[in-house]
């Protein structure tokens, strides 16, 4: 449904906010972006919905060119901004049920999807409020629910749980999963990793304007059913002696370290950390399973020590 | 249940829905603006009145129609430029572009509603002021386009001004800069004939002193102007008002 093929996205002052990125999103299917704090994932978000344009390569929404055709992308592509949507004034049953009908719904079936969204979210204590007297989590449904109204071939969410407090934020991804029921194709870009596990279908990981890993979540974390991590919280001002060897490829952020460990090794571990504590070199360390959060600190902190040594 | 592939509305029925929008956005904020535009028109009419003694009924044709005039620049040089620079700055504007609606049915809409926002007001201060200063109101059919120009026209330049505008602050300082110039130093509220020779001829080219001759020609009988000449300046002003307006809206980064 969403294709994009090698976007690049060049500013005149010569930054490069997207580099070569590929991805696509089927209909009925739900489509992770993950990454950092700019990393690219909004810059290629306004590329989709026709704000901006690419230096090179191709988007296509069911068989559109929509690079060369954006009207066809807004008919087509409903957007939840990073930024808030502007209903100040309004009230969330007239944000939501104004949006379906720009988008064709009849004016009586918008205003019912509308009290269907807010039933189906929970917000109906502010149905009839303000949206300068919405928390920023409610005017966040509000928002979601103007992209969910009359939701196109392609449904694009920048950031929708960002500031949703926790049982709303189930009732949102069962939204989400909802629309791609529906039949659109849903592109979700967050950096909240380990939600973003549970709620797509595939993922595609992006850092400094490039994909640097896709697949669905089970096939980004290698040897997953067999792998382990280990979090270390070093003391601080303790000079931390040599790791044994079964620690691996470890990384360190600040006083924090993150490392692999094999099923092997997990005794020898749990001995080795509980000895380093009584030492007074570690405060605190948690062994679990590997999640895609330590596949995607991994990948980005190589990026990063990649390019200092470049 | 809404199916997937439902068309966008049509622009027609957009513009209505528009409107709409704009109207619950600004719902308590209109009737206040009407209230607001009668007290300032009736106002400073009355106002310079004092200022100025013994106030024939011409001096009070000037003054009630430039009061008519300054009400409607302040609503589209001060209150539109504004808007739109904290629309663009918020990304509200990016939001409304992608909407499937194009985007010159947005601007309609906006100018629509400023448009009846203002009239109200503007009118009522008009028939105060005429009895107040007793002067003969002579509006000729005419007024109706003359306005429809000049409200346009205001409108286009001030939505030029706001989308260009990097920051709110900056909007700010150039609204207020052009306010203070339209009430004390352009022929608005006086003939143009008072004003330094330099200053007369800077204002063959703006467009206020252009705005002042229409409004006066169409609403107020026995004060001579060069209509023609007024209408070439005020459409030369409007069609970059447009083009700026609707290269700034437009623009794809």
């Amino acid at each position: 449904m969403l294709e994009i093929e090698r976007v690049t996205k060049e500013y005149r002052s010569g930054v490069r906010a997207n580099d070569e990125v590929s991805l696509r999103v089927a209909a009925g299917e739900v489509v992770g972006l993950l990454g950092p704090n700019g990393a690219g994932k909004t810059t290629l978000v306004r590329q989709i919905v026709g704000l901006a344009r690419p230096t090179s390569g191709s988007i296509v929404i069911d068989g559109v060119d929509v690079v060369r055709h954006p009207e066809s992308a807004r008919a087509s592509c409903c957007w939840q901004p990073q930024t808030q949507a502007p209903i100040r004034g309004l009230s969330p049953v007239q944000a939501i049920s104004l949006v379906a009908e720009l988008r064709g719904a009849p004016r009586r079936a918008a205003r019912a999807r509308a009290e269907e969204l807010i039933d189906a979210l929970a917000i109906d204590e502010w149905s009839k409020a303000l949206g300068f007297q919405l928390s920023g989590g409610v005017a966040r449904l509000v928002a979601f629910a103007m992209a969910a109204a009359v939701p196109g071939k392609v449904v694009i969410l920048d950031e929708p749980t960002n500031d949703v407090d926790p049982l709303r934020r189930r009732l949102l991804w069962r939204q989400v999963r909802d629309l791609a029921e529906r039949g659109a194709a849903v592109l979700l870009v967050t950096h909240n990793v380990l939600e973003a596990e549970r709620a797509v279908d595939h993922l595609a990981l992006m850092d400094a304007g490039r994909v640097v890993a896709a697949g669905t979540p089970g096939s980004l974390k290698p040897g997953a059913s067999a792998g382990f991590r280990l979090e270390l919280l070093v003391e601080p001002g303790s000079s931390q002696g040599l790791l044994p060897e079964f620690v691996r490829n470890p990384v360190t952020t600040g006083r924090r370290v993150l490392a692999d460990l094999h099923d092997g090794d997990l005794e020898a571990a749990v001995a080795w950390a509980r000895a380093e504590r009584r030492q007074g070199r570690v405060e605190e360390f948690s062994i679990g399973p590997t999640t895609l959060e330590d596949v995607y600190v991994r990948l980005v902190e190589q990026d990063e020590s990649e390019e200092v040594s470049a | 249940m809404i199916p997937t592939d439902v068309r966008p509305a049509s622009p027609a029925r957009a513009f209505g829905i528009l409107c709409r929008w704009r109207v619950a956005q600004l719902g308590k904020e209109l009737p206040q603006i009407v209230v607001a535009q009668v007290l300032f028109a009736t106002g400073t009419a009355v106002g310079l009145g004092f200022l100025i003694p013994n106030l024939d009924s011409r001096a009070g044709a000037y003054l009630a129609t430039g009061a008519f005039l300054i009400n409607l620049l302040i609503v589209a040089i001060a209150m539109v430029p504004g808007m739109m620079t904290e629309a663009k700055v918020t990304g509200a504007l990016d939001y409304l572009w992608a909407l499937p609606f194009p985007r010159l049915v947005y601007l309609l809409a906006e100018l629509a509603i400023w448009g009846l926002a203002m009239l109200p007001g503007m009118t009522l201060s008009l028939v105060i002021t005429s009895i107040r200063f007793d002067f003969d109101l002579r509006i000729s059919l005419l007024v109706v386009p003359a306005v429809i120009l000049v409200l346009v026209t205001a409108t286009a330049v001030g939505a030029a001004i706001g989308l260009r505008s990097p920051s709110q602050q900056t909007t700010n300082l150039f609204t207020n800069f052009v306010l203070i110039s339209v009430l004390l130093f352009s022929p608005v509220n006086f003939p143009a004939e008072r004003l330094p020779g330099w200053l007369q001829a800077v204002h063959q080219v703006l467009p206020i002193a252009s705005m002042a001759d229409l409004v006066r020609a169409t609403l107020v009988g026995g004060i001579e102007t060069d209509v023609g000449s007024a209408l070439l300046v005020l459409a030369a002003w409007c069609t970059f008002g447009m083009v700026v307006t609707w290269r700034s809206v437009s623009r794809v980064r």
